[in-house]
């Protein structure tokens, strides 16, 4: 998996509440993303078996039903995973170089 | 003394009296103006228009985000495309009506949400397209050539009718005439089939998406 920063929020927002489904809109809002990001990636989790989708069953009279999203427990697995190392990643990453004062010994 | 103004207009004085502070208008220089004030009939009239014209436009963006949406899906593997399309317009529609985002609001969402897709899809596009190769330089100088070839039966073919439908000249003429024409068709037809080759070669050809 290609961990990039939207993917990162996005799992995120999957694993604040593991068993809540959540609708794009929701997530977009959610993850600060826009659409065309989201989707291809939510289809991307979704060929990888990552995460499922399921249309709003009981949607009300009048508005069209909604496509849910929800982790699947290999999807949470992986997301611990991936955000735990990056999470252990990230002070390397940003970690300042650090030099000899100028005159000092070696 | 009780300062009896107007919520809303400051400098609204206090010598109005109660009826005339809900029909009366002053302006900052002191210019009053009567509002008249809606019959109920009317009133119920004007919040239907108002209602109508609501649903008109929140009825517009969906279309027009509708439309996006479609642009969007054309792009995407067919077999993936009628649900993602019943998906971002299911999702649309919810952002549209969306009870607890002002309107103006909802509608700028929901077409900033189909315009994004479409960004999406036309941003992905790019990659089906195949690099062309570099052209060799035989290949350009064969071109060049027959470019060369081309142009020069189109403009001896060209002369030729010229000098055939002048006044005074026999019949031979005519049958020249008509070869010339067989000519410059030939050469249109082989300068478009380089210019086609010349194209492709230059701009790459776009895939078909088999998918």
């Amino acid at each position: 998996m290609n961990f990039t920063g939207p993917l990162e929020r996005v799992l995120r927002v999957f694993l604040d509440d593991i068993t809540a489904h959540r609708y794009g809109y929701d997530l977009m809002k959610a993850a600060k993303l826009q659409s065309g990001t989201l989707y291809p990636m939510l289809a991307r989790l979704q060929d990888q078996g990552l995460v499922t989708s399921e249309w709003e069953a009981d949607a009300q009279p009048g508005r069209p039903p909604r496509k849910y999203y929800k982790l699947t427990g290999e999807g949470a697995r992986i997301a611990r995973t991936e955000l735990a190392q990056a999470g252990l990643d990230a002070p390397r990453t940003v970690r300042p170089t650090t030099r000899p004062a100028h005159g000092s010994a070696r | 003394m009780t300062d009896e103004r107007i919520p809303g207009n400051p400098h609204a004085g206090p010598e109005q009296s109660a009826k005339d502070r809900e029909f009366y208008l002053t302006t900052p220089d002191g210019q009053r103006f009567r509002i008249d004030p809606i019959p109920d009939s009317q009133a119920e009239q004007l919040l239907a228009q108002a209602g109508i014209a609501r649903r008109q436009r929140r009825r517009h963006a969906e279309r027009i985000g509708t439309a996006l949406i479609t642009l969007a899906t054309r792009r995407y593997p067919r077999h993936a495309r009628d649900d993602r399309h019943r998906e971002f317009t299911s999702e649309l529609h919810h952002i549209l009506t969306d009870s607890e985002t002002p309107r103006a609001r909802a509608t700028l969402d929901a077409l900033l949400y189909a315009a994004d897709h479409l960004r999406a899809a036309l941003a992905t596009r790019p990659r089906a397209i195949k690099t062309p190769a570099p052209s060799s330089r035989g290949a350009s100088t064969s071109t060049e050539l027959s470019s060369l070839l081309t142009s020069l039966i189109v403009f001896t073919s060209v002369l030729s009718i010229l000098a055939a439908v002048t006044p005074n000249h026999g019949a031979g003429h005519l049958i020249g005439a008509a070869i010339s024409w067989v000519f410059a068709a030939a050469g249109v037809l082989t300068s478009g089939l380089i210019l086609q080759r010349a194209a492709i070669r230059l701009l790459g050809h776009r895939t078909r998406d088999p998918r």
